[in-house]
């Protein structure tokens, strides 16, 4: 093999595309002809940092809360029984073919109608497969995050719940050994924050177990720059997430960010501004995520 | 998904365990193909909706992320398309080809930043396959399937997006005289 010969199976050399023997005789060129071994040389580092340097690109990584959306969206849609599954399982067979045959009837009224002229649009445009994983995703996290404000809003300021709390002791022995300590650890992270606003100037007020429209936190009630904050965590199904802080507004006054902690939600919910929430749940995410992944905190989940 | 609701989970953790572990590498593909975030998230979600409708014809233990990312080539196909950017085109490689002679000599020491850049001004039809091959480290039969070009195409136009990333990385345009900002 000859120089000329190399530099055409140069690049199928660096992406091992050659045979064994052909990769043989470019092994032996390169050991007697240095300019060909420097040119290889050259041409596989190049390789090699364009890969790492492509992987490394920021572009290049997916949002995390992009994948877990996605993923819980993409299970959803698996799990969900099909049509024919929905009609026939379960109880009450008659009543629902009743109401099957009803909706035919209906449907074959109202397709009727249209076809008589009454109006041009069909309202039974087909669904975006798509848009519906990707509406169920956003709507999990919305339901979460409004429950999060709600319970803030009907504890922590109105005391207006349905069902007196718990303390947290008691929600361990019942609902997961995760609210355990919980309070002492949140506080505990704020103390040691390096953000001196945060570490001098969070007030513990309270904290409990309660649950709001059928969902159970566990609450701490801290003050916060003269505000009232509630730092809520619940249960939920969206995998697991590491980073990411997510935040939303309500009535234009009250502020949630939100972030994923082993299968635990946690929200800080305040009239702060939503620089001061993130700055608060960051202080807090890597505490509570150490907390809840240490084994005694392993516990039947249960809703409600 | 069809079947009863132990088929569903057997099927979901199947593909829990085989193509949703690879989502990051598909968005990755998908954005250096698109190279845009937010149509790169659209495909991806596409991609693997799609996937699961047809996890049944992927065949355990062969290659799911070759499997994912042709899903994903086939429907950014239909996405350009819809947006009328699916041209037939007249091969340009060989005019290109003639203005990329001179192969300058790799500079040292470049940081990640000078790659991507010039790797971003590569044309997309060299890149892609540069791409596929260095980056996401699919082989010559992998990449010409996905691209639905023979091999041969695929050997040509990595040849000439290595050259033409050479060329990018040490300051010189596929004209052969110093980039503006080199």
């Amino acid at each position: 093999m000859d120089c000329r010969e190399l530099k055409a199976m140069m690049d199928s050399y660096i992406s091992d595309e050659l045979l064994v023997e052909t990769n043989h005789d470019v092994l032996r060129h390169l050991e007697n002809c240095p300019t060909c071994r420097a040119e290889m040389s050259a041409n596989r580092s190049l390789k090699a940092q364009l890969r790492k340097s492509i992987l490394a690109a920021e572009e290049s990584l997916a949002d995390p809360f992009f994948v877990n959306r996605t993923m819980l969206g993409l299970k959803e849609s698996a799990l969900s029984p099909g049509f024919f599954e929905r009609l026939t399982g379960g109880r009450h067979f008659v009543a629902r073919m009743t109401v099957v045959g009803l909706s035919c009837v209906m449907l074959f009224v109202t397709g009727l109608v249209f076809w008589m002229g009454r109006t041009q649009n069909s309202p039974f445009g087909a669904l975006n497969n798509n848009t519906q994983i990707a509406e169920a995703v956003r709507a999990s996290w919305e339901e979460l995050t409004s429950h999060a404000v709600g319970d803030h809003e009907n504890c922590a300021v109105k005391y207006n719940l349905k069902e007196d709390p718990i303390t947290l002791d008691e929600a361990a022995q019942k609902f997961g050994a995760y609210n355990k300590d919980l309070d002492k650890v949140m506080m505990a992270a704020f103390t040691k924050a390096d953000n001196i606003e945060v570490s001098r100037n969070v007030e513990f007020i309270e904290s409990h177990s309660c649950i709001y429209e059928g969902r159970r936190f566990a609450h701490i009630v801290v003050r916060h720059k003269g505000k009232i904050v509630s730092l809520l965590m619940t249960d939920t199904d969206l995998p697991s997430d590491n980073s990411g802080i997510q935040t939303a507004v309500y009535d234009q006054a009250v502020r949630a960010a939100g972030f994923l902690a082993g299968h635990h939600a946690v929200f800080i919910v305040s009239q702060l501004s939503d620089k001061e929430n993130v700055t608060l749940a960051k202080t807090l995410a890597p505490a509570v995520r150490a907390h809840v992944e240490k084994p005694t905190a392993s516990y039947r989940r249960i809703k409600g | 998904m069809f079947g009863t609701r132990k088929e569903r989970e057997q099927e979901w953790a199947a593909f829990e365990a085989e193509a949703l572990p690879l989502m990051p590498d598909v968005y990755r593909v998908a954005y250096w193909l698109v190279r845009d975030k937010e149509t790169a998230e659209d495909l991806t979600q596409e991609t693997f909706a799609q996937a699961l409708k047809s996890f049944h014809r992927y065949m355990p233990d062969t290659n799911c992320r070759a499997w994912l990312v042709t899903i994903l080539y086939r429907l950014n196909g239909k996405r350009r398309m819809k947006l009328g950017q699916l041209k037939l085109v007249e091969d340009t490689e060989e005019q290109i080809a003639a203005t990329v002679a001179f192969e300058p000599p790799i500079p040292q020491n470049l940081k990640d930043e000078e790659i991507i850049e010039a790797i971003r001004r590569v044309p997309a039809k060299f890149a892609q396959v540069v791409l596929l091959t260095d980056v996401e480290e699919f082989s010559y039969k992998e990449a010409a399937d996905l691209l639905q070009v023979p091999i041969g195409t695929v050997m040509s136009r990595l040849h000439r997006g290595r050259r033409l990333l050479r060329q990018e990385l040490s300051g010189y345009n596929a004209h052969g005289k110093i980039a503006a900002d080199g």
